[in-house]
């Protein structure tokens, strides 16, 4: 387990965590999530608060199954992290959210993606307990502000007298990749 | 913004993660568009023969399809151990991307058009990121090296930046194809 001594490397991680290493926006994970599920800023916010309350408490609870199984148990890592991952669905579930479906598929499968991943993100980063609440809650944090953020571009693009082409998902890419380009360059100063 | 979109375009959102992360380059992008489709395959067909309740059938098919990432992952690396250079965690997350369960959806269908949609968007991808962030294409130098035209491409701001554009490409010729049509019908009703 990597161990984190000093508070300036966990500011360290927890800097890298919520701008260039950010499960949203450099592994992609809940961008979709967040591009079709966010609606009005009020709404969006009330939803981005269910969404990472729910990644920081399946993260948790991934990381302890993980670190309690021996070490001979890591290939069964993955059925582990699904089972927490259904887990989170309900809890979701449960606030009333992801309820329908989307293109015939039903709606939960949007919130797997991030459950499962940052899991395994986590995992991968082998981190001990005092790190793993640094990334988790940098994590949590930094999907926050870009699900907050995709909701406002989403809402200015649709009220906005722009050609209807551009009153799309592109656009909301678009911004997020000038964002993440403003991150990069964050990173280099 | 989920309104009568193409089938192109909703590729371009159930596929996203893999459009997103498992581009970096060509090979990459072609190992990881056919485990996909091959995963969608097998998923489609073991749906069929699913009589259980909605919410059970869905809990096991997103197991299974995890499942077949995690064996397609390991299988890749230890059958073609110079391929693992190419393999990251966006093949173990094939098993949550949208996509790979379109079979078994009751309201989509023309599959083999998602899956042919897919691949090409791939490939399409995977070549765009390579030659504009490396340089190179199947590891082959183009420009002079150490001096990509977009380096910046191969990152995830450049992730992001291709599909958008590829996005509003489509778009673009979605719009001009109703344009088109509008005015053809117009044309009809003239004559």
């Amino acid at each position: 387990m990597k161990e984190v001594k000093t508070l300036s490397e966990l500011q360290r991680l927890f800097l890298d965590s919520i701008l260039s290493k950010n499960m949203s926006l450099a592994y992609f994970l809940g961008v979709l999530y967040m591009m079709v599920e966010s609606k009005t800023i009020k709404d969006t916010t009330i939803k981005g608060l269910k969404f990472v309350s729910t990644v920081f408490i399946i993260n948790i609870l991934g990381w302890l199954l993980n670190s309690i199984l021996p070490e001979y148990y890591d290939p069964i890592n993955p059925a582990i992290f699904f089972l927490t991952t259904l887990l989170g669905i309900i809890l979701l579930k449960y606030w009333g959210e992801l309820d329908g479906e989307w293109f015939g598929l039903p709606r939960y499968i949007l919130i797997i993606g991030p459950l499962f991943g940052s899991q395994l993100l986590i995992q991968s980063g082998n981190y001990s307990y005092p790190g793993m609440i640094v990334v988790n809650s940098a994590y949590v944090v930094g999907s926050f502000i870009l699900f907050v953020l995709v909701a406002s571009i989403k809402e200015e693009i649709l009220v906005s007298d722009a050609s209807p082409v551009f009153k799309s998902y592109s656009t909301i890419l678009a911004a997020i990749a000038m964002l993440a380009l403003g991150v990069i360059g964050f990173q280099l100063i | 913004m989920d309104k009568n979109l193409t089938i192109l375009e909703k590729v371009l959102l159930m596929g996203l993660l893999p459009l997103l992360g498992g581009t970096n380059n060509l090979s990459q992008a072609i190992i990881m568009a056919f485990s996909a489709i091959l995963i969608s395959i097998i998923i489609k067909y073991i749906s069929e023969s699913f009589t259980l309740e909605y919410d059970y059938k869905w809990y096991i098919l997103f197991g299974l399809g995890i499942t077949l990432s995690y064996i397609f992952y390991i299988a890749i690396v230890n059958v073609f151990p110079t391929s693992e250079m190419y393999v990251n965690i966006y093949l173990l997350l094939l098993g949550v991307t949208p996509l790979i369960y379109i079979g078994a959806s009751a309201t989509e269908h023309h599959f083999f058009d998602y899956q042919k949609d897919f691949f090409l968007l791939m490939i399409m991808v995977g070549a765009l990121r390579e030659v504009l962030g490396s340089g190179t294409i199947f590891a082959f130098q183009l420009t002079r090296p150490g001096y990509p035209p977009f380096g910046f491409v191969k990152d995830f701001p450049g992730a992001f930046l291709i599909v958008s554009i590829i996005y509003l490409i489509v778009e673009l010729t979605r719009k001009n194809k109703v344009k088109n049509n509008k005015q053809d019908e117009g044309s009809e009703n003239l004559v």
